[in-house]
């Protein structure tokens, strides 16, 4: 298959049009919600966000300036906002009536920016990971203060996380989809 | 440098582009395969208890792999315990383990002319690596791929990690990795594919100034980590892995790694079903209980079946695996895109007990490590124990069928 001689043509080329996307995008910076995913897809820095167990106050401001689009979906107790970035990545958080983040799931190439979207939970995912015995390709975390499965394999991620003390009255994890 | 001729060149001239702006400076260089590695196309594997910086491992499946400067036959080092994984693409070491005969700067980074440097991150389930791509030729048994770019984790030439490559733990040691080196011999010719391309995805590959600045980039087909076995000269189409059967705790499994698939009389399909996989993932439907999961894979690198059955209660210890009262035998299917069918049935075992017993291949070992969303089964490596399973890669097209596809 390539046991002649070759020769390997190779062109590496950082990507303009986000380069060009963070000076003229200051709304980028303000964006809440989404910058998880939009440093997962887009490398950009973020001034803030809304994470796991947070307020999800600044979830609907300036979807526009993301290049994954938002959408949200109204269930019996919660509300669920879907960022779905160029490459059909998704990153899903659950929130309750009041506000708060309770559940994320997320389905892409990469696993999106776990130290964002875990916030204050991102230390107990660190725990976890050093301690478990399940290899590289998975990961499981069933703790009364958090549930967390993560599988990479290949070029493809999935996973769910979830705080069952925040969790709505009702809503069972096969819910988190 | 001592390799000038394999250098290769960034283009990072677009990072100071204008907006407006959109030429490639890209630069051509050449590197050379010579050919070669007829012969013998099997290779030992091993389920031990790992590295001893990481002993205790399970179900992790190993082998040997010597590692040369590029067209040196004297400057090389073998390297133990690089473990075998269906479910990555490339080799990677661990630059902690180089030293004995081979220095890692006597790789050739890939790096253009101005001090830049192509760097990956790689990000798992359970944490992060960070290194310099270079290259190598990787003598795999008798078999040998030229001019590999390859990973060399934790390497003192590599610049500081850049902030958006950071998931989880970093990975850099042999105690953190749980082995020596990996090699990535998936389904697909290289570890990201046209995804990193054809567009900037943050932790993958990084340019890196000699400031120790790094940028996302994107990388050429080329450039990307390769998978070793496609680059031999001959049996570069697959890959089949052989395990004997293993019917409870054993302290150790030795097995054969064979390259080729339909190449020689040692690699025939022969009873073995082919079962096509998703072209962008490897993944197919596995279904379980009645629910068709169909992000499943197989996958070496995996050391239990992970599959969500919330009626099977997970160990006290250690809520990753599954600790039934008494060991449980269950089923589930493997549907190929194909079409083709397979219901495979399989242990789930207490797990205390199966670590209890101490040994290094536990073909009962499975745990709860999927969800609603997950949907998926993770075939792990007691799927491997008494089977020949057949690793098909893509572009190619063994016995007929083009890959990518799994057979056993």
């Amino acid at each position: 298959m390539r046991g002649e001689p070759m020769q390997n043509i190779i062109v590496l080329k950082p990507d303009f049009n986000t380069q060009c996307a963070r000076s003229s995008s200051k709304t980028l910076l303000s964006l809440a919600l989404g910058a998880g995913l939009l440093l997962w897809a887009l490398a950009q820095p973020t001034a803030a966000y809304a994470a796991l167990g947070e307020s999800s106050v600044s979830i609907a401001r300036d979807r526009a300036a993301l290049k994954s689009s938002l959408n949200t979906v109204s269930m019996k107790g919660y509300d669920v906002h879907e960022l779905t970035n160029e490459s059909g990545a998704t990153v899903r958080e659950y929130v309750t009536s009041a506000g708060t983040v309770f559940a994320l799931t997320w389905n892409g190439t990469q696993v999106p920016d776990l130290k964002l979207l875990l916030s204050t939970y991102y230390d107990r995912y660190i725990t976890a990971a050093q301690a478990h015995r399940t290899g590289h390709h998975v990961l499981s975390i069933t703790t009364p203060e958090l549930v967390m499965t993560v599988v990479k394999f290949q070029r493809k991620s999935s996973g769910q996380v979830y705080v069952p003390s925040l969790m709505p009255s009702g809503v069972t994890r096969q819910e988190l989809r | 440098m001592r390799h000038v001729g394999l250098v290769f060149l960034i283009s990072m001239a677009g990072l100071v582009a204008s907006c407006g702006g959109g030429d490639d400076i890209g630069v051509v260089v050449g590197i050379g395969n010579p050919g070669g590695g007829a012969g013998m196309n099997t290779l030992a594997v091993t389920v031990d208890p790992g590295p001893a910086a990481a002993a205790g491992a399970v179900n992790r499946l190993y082998t040997t792999v010597t590692i040369c400067a590029p067209g040196s036959t004297t400057e090389c080092q073998t390297i133990d315990h690089v473990q075998v994984d269906t479910g990555s693409t490339g080799f990677r070491v661990l630059a902690s383990v180089l030293g004995s005969g081979l220095a890692a700067a006597s790789l050739p980074l890939t790096s253009d002319g101005s001090g830049s440097t192509l760097e990956e991150c790689l990000q798992f389930a359970d944490g992060y690596s960070w290194g310099t791509v270079r290259t190598a030729d990787l003598y795999i048994g008798s078999e040998i791929a030229y001019g590999t770019p390859i990973q060399v984790i934790g390497d003192a030439a590599a610049a500081p990690v850049p902030a958006s490559c950071v998931m989880g733990p970093v990975e850099n040691t042999v105690q953190a990795f749980g082995a020596n080196a990996i090699l990535g011999v998936g389904n697909f010719l290289t570890d990201c594919g046209d995804a990193c391309a054809n567009g900037v995805i943050p932790g993958t590959y990084y340019g890196c100034a000699a400031d120790g600045s790094c940028q996302s980039v994107t990388v050429s087909l080329a450039l990307q980590l390769q998978n070793p076995v496609s680059l031999f000269a001959l049996d570069n189409n697959g890959v089949v892995i052989e395990l004997p059967a293993t019917p409870s705790p054993t302290a150790m499994v030795t097995g054969t790694m064979i390259f080729g698939i339909e190449t020689q009389a040692d690699n025939a399909l022969g009873p073995a079903q082919i079962y096509t996989v998703d072209a962008n993932y490897g993944t197919f439907v596995s279904t379980y209980n009645g629910t068709p999961l169909d992000s499943s894979f197989i996958d070496a690198g995996s050391n239990g079946y992970y599959f969500t059955d919330s009626a099977i209660p997970t160990c006290a210890d250690q809520t990753a695996f599954y600790c039934p009262p008494a060991n449980l035998t269950r089923q589930a299917s493997i549907q190929g895109t194909n079409g083709a069918v397979a219901t495979i049935p399989f242990d789930v075992d207490n797990a205390d007990s199966d670590f209890a017993a101490n040994g290094a291949a536990l073909p009962g070992l499975a745990g709860p490590a999927a969800s609603s969303q997950v949907d998926s089964f993770d075939w792990g490596l007691p799927f491997f124990y008494g089977r020949n399973v057949y690793v098909a890669f893509e572009a190619a097209a063994p016995a007929g069928v083009v890959g990518p596809w799994v057979g056993f």
